[in-house]
């Protein structure tokens, strides 16, 4: 790894945010379609990031979108650890047996699927065969989160099988065997949670960061994310495209002194609502950047 | 003779993923319920099977759900999607080895804002881009002024150029250390003539790392700035629950990723006098 510095505490923070954001959620459930005021108000202390153009609270919404990751987001991360780590331990530990090279087999056509297209394609798929779409749509997400998490098995297996590999020369694995200790304990014990822990952490944070990644890049596109009227940050952003000519015309400033610029940015928060497209925006880049924080630590760490 | 035997290994294994990826997506696609694939009567999945691999050697993979022969329009697709593809990862790689090479051992000043300020614009989503792009620059529907917004995107959005300047830097700070660039530091020569072609493998096989980021990437891409490509192609035909079609397209792009890891595979066996000595340093045990 490169020499510099990384921030493992702001992904920290942003990890827990967004935990405590998921649990405030629980608690401020309002019907997700109703309007609750005049469309695209600015900023106010009743809206504090103004309604959109249905008249709904932006704040609110962006708060009620984290139901849409967090969770199906953790089951990703879940099957990834659940399919990928006893694979990746057993194909690295076992590198002769025939399982190993059906399972090396398995890795590379798995890795050879793009993350995108194999979802569209298997959602597309259950959308065309359930008699009663609408009722599905829920667990779309959690059909998303598994399929994410598929994709995110090669990575994490083949990673994890280099590393266990390169252990079984080592001497404290010699020391073990020759101790008389289980295969099962000098793997899972020395080699897996001594050794690679981190590692598979750094995954993790990876399989979340991508599923944020692609169900707001879904949402946005609107077919095969959270279903409408439920919010996610991506939709958010999708419903005040709308709105984009106009908060064009707003910010254009009538010279380029920073005064008139400010004031251009004004009148878009003002009357445009583009703090319904800030937000988002926001809310997505922080998130990522924080999990790869936290990733790029874990795996520093794990090199060490 | 030993480099024979290897190609001939990869390319095998090649091929059996994209016949294998086939069978699994044509199956899944032929078994779901409700699905037009296998609704035709006295059709057999494996009669499919067969037609289709036919098929994808004549040219002649029937007609889409519309009645349009898919595979041309598969071709057309990828006339449109593949060279912006490449012309991203070409335009990500120099712009990374630019970054890189620039920013040297100790990064100060501003090579470091530029860094920070490239990794935060790197991470976001390539819809985010491709949206702020319309918003900030009204990037037009149509013509060269699109298709550059469209690359330079690919080039950054989804992590892709952060990748890129992150895993060259680790290749560079790797590099450094050896003897041959102490001595021609010591002597004067100009340095970056010795860390290319040191370089050239590594981001071969970064682009082929990131090609399946790129395949999505360009999807969602074709949706916000409505690309006529092949990821727009395919999302209409997922919608359109357009199976036929779906399975040519899911096969193209898995061919095309598998493709690429061949390909670097390929020139890791040509530039690399020590794979032919020991296949352990082939990378793939």
């Amino acid at each position: 790894m490169s020499p510099r510095r990384s921030w493992p505490w702001f992904g920290l923070v942003v990890l827990g945010a967004l935990l405590l954001v998921r649990i405030v959620a629980l608690f401020v459930h309002v019907d997700a379609g109703a309007a609750t005021d005049a469309p695209l108000l600015g900023p106010s202390w009743g809206h504090p990031f103004g309604t959109d153009q249905l008249g709904r609270d932006v704040a609110l919404r962006m708060i009620e979108s984290t139901e849409a990751f967090v969770l199906p987001g953790l089951l990703a991360v879940v099957v990834t650890l659940l399919v990928g780590v006893p694979m990746g331990a057993g194909i690295g530990f076992w590198p002769g047996r025939r399982l190993s090279a059906a399972g090396r087999f398995g890795l590379t056509i798995l890795g050879a699927w793009p993350r995108l297209v194999l979802v569209v394609v298997v959602v597309a798929i259950f959308t065309a065969s359930v008699s009663d779409p609408a009722a599905w749509a829920p667990l779309r997400l959690y059909l998303l989160g598994f399929l994410i998490a598929l994709t995110f098995v090669p990575q994490l297996a083949q990673e994890l099988a280099e590393r266990v590999l390169s252990f079984q020369r080592e001497q404290f694995v010699e020391a073990a065997r020759a101790h008389g200790l289980s295969d099962r304990r000098i793997l899972g014990r020395h080699i897996l949670w001594a050794n690679c822990r981190e590692l598979i952490l750094r995954q993790c944070c990876l399989v979340f960061a991508a599923f944020l990644l692609v169900e707001t890049s879904l949402s946005y596109l609107g077919d095969y994310g959270v279903p409408p009227p439920r919010p996610s940050w991506g939709n958010i952003l999708s419903d005040v495209r709308s709105q984009v000519i106009h908060v064009r015309s707003l910010l254009r400033p009538d010279s380029f002194a920073p005064g008139d610029v400010l004031a251009g940015i004004g009148r878009a928060i003002d009357e445009g609502a583009a703090l319904a497209l800030i937000a988002p925006t926001l809310a997505i880049v922080l998130s990522i950047a924080g999990l790869l924080a936290l990733a790029r630590d874990l795996g520093r760490r794990a090199n060490r | 003779m030993r480099i024979a035997a290897l190609l001939l290994r990869r390319g095998l294994t090649f091929a059996l993923v994209v016949v294998a990826s086939s069978l699994v997506f044509g199956a899944l696609l032929w078994f779901a319920p409700g699905s037009k694939l296998g609704s035709a009567e006295g059709a057999s999945f494996v009669g499919w099977f067969g037609d289709f691999w036919v098929g994808v050697f004549t040219g002649d993979l029937g007609r889409s759900y519309r009645g349009y022969p898919v595979s041309q329009m598969v071709w057309r697709g990828a006339g449109t999607s593949m060279p912006l593809i490449g012309a991203g990862l070409l335009l990500s790689l120099a712009s990374g080895l630019g970054l890189a090479l620039a920013a040297g051992p100790r990064m100060r000043g501003l090579s470091r804002v530029l860094r920070g300020a490239v990794h935060a614009l790197s991470l976001c989503p390539v819809f985010l881009l491709g949206y702020l792009a319309l918003v900030i620059f009204a990037v037009p529907p149509e013509g060269a002024g699109q298709a550059l917004a469209a690359v330079a995107i690919l080039a950054i959005g989804d992590g892709m150029l952060s990748d890129v300047v992150l895993g060259i830097d680790a290749e560079l700070a790797a590099l450094r250390k050896r003897d041959f660039v102490q001595s021609a530091r010591l002597r004067g020569t100009p340095l970056w003539r010795h860390y290319v072609p040191h370089l050239a493998l590594p981001l071969a096989q970064i682009a082929a790392s990131r090609m399946a980021w790129l395949i999505g990437g360009v999807l969602v891409l074709e949706m916000v700035l409505g690309i006529q490509g092949i990821g727009l192609i395919g999302y209409k035909a997922a919608d359109s629950a357009d199976f036929a079609l779906l399975v040519a397209i899911t096969v193209f792009v898995t061919a095309v990723v598998a493709g690429s890891s061949l390909l670097v595979d390929v020139l890791r066996v040509l530039v690399d006098p020590r794979v032919r000595k020991d296949r352990r340093a082939a990378g793939r045990p």
